[in-house]
């Protein structure tokens, strides 16, 4: 896979069935490769690559210890998407608001 | 979760309301400046100055009009995102005001998904916990903002 084709983008890493899946194994703590790989019917490679992913959206960090490595969930780029519909809603709000006192300046 | 609904009721008739959401000249004193056209397959824009994160540019197409009951455009604040679809919907209220609805859908495959992803069980702790912690804390790191 080439370098341009990773995700960096958050919307992107989590618009993948199988990476929201990892991610809410994720979400019970940290977890070695092996582990992770388990309930998929996927080689460790594949997995490999869909963690890479994740990282490189900065959603999972990673830790060696020996010869194993251990990804943990880092939920801070949620944020992120959270913020983005949340600003729509508060957009919208106001933009009623300002509607209603449009309509009542210009009631004809 | 993934879609914005919300409706407020104005004293002004179906017809006024109609009239603020279609006039180019009243849609930019309450929304933005724009060069909508009530016309189906219209393509239009809304323009204010770009801002940090935004280029200050939502591409626009008209795809539903029936007057004065029912408006739908799509609604593209940047290119790298999903094209969602925003519509208004006008019913008369039995005083001769106007019950105005609101909705802004598509979101779904992006924010949507997450969102009802995570609230899902396993995630409404997280959802108690770290996210909480996040929202109110840490500024976002500026590689994820791009």
């Amino acid at each position: 896979m080439s370098r341009r084709s990773i995700p960096t983008d958050v919307f992107t890493a989590i618009a993948d069935p199988t990476r929201r899946r990892l991610l809410d194994q994720l979400g019970q703590g940290e977890v070695s490769v092996l582990s992770l790989a388990q309930p998929f019917d996927m080689t460790l490679s594949a997995v490999s690559q869909h963690l890479k992913q994740l990282h490189a959206a900065g959603l999972v960090s990673v830790r060696s210890e020996g010869r194993q490595r251990y990804y943990r969930l880092n939920p801070e780029p949620l944020r992120l998407v959270a913020n983005w519909v949340g600003q729509y809603e508060r957009f919208w709000k106001d933009k009623l608001g300002a509607l209603r006192e449009h309509l009542d300046k210009n009631p004809t | 979760m993934s879609d914005i609904v919300l409706d407020t009721v104005y004293p002004h008739s179906p017809e006024r309301v109609w009239r603020a959401l279609t006039t180019p000249e009243e849609l930019a004193l309450w929304l933005m400046p724009n060069d909508f056209a009530p016309r189906i397959g219209h393509k239009f824009q809304f323009r204010v100055k770009p801002q940090p994160g935004w280029r200050g540019i939502v591409d626009c197409e008209v795809t539903e009009l029936d007057p004065p009951k029912r408006l739908s455009y799509t609604w593209q604040g940047d290119p790298k995102y999903r094209v969602t679809t925003v519509t208004w919907i006008l019913v008369p209220t039995s005083d001769g005001g106007t019950r105005l609805t609101l909705e802004h859908r598509g979101f779904r495959g992006l924010g949507g998904t997450l969102l009802k992803w995570m609230l899902k069980s396993g995630w409404k702790k997280m959802f108690r916990t770290s996210l909480p912690a996040l929202l109110d804390g840490k500024p976002f790191a500026k590689r994820h903002c791009e």
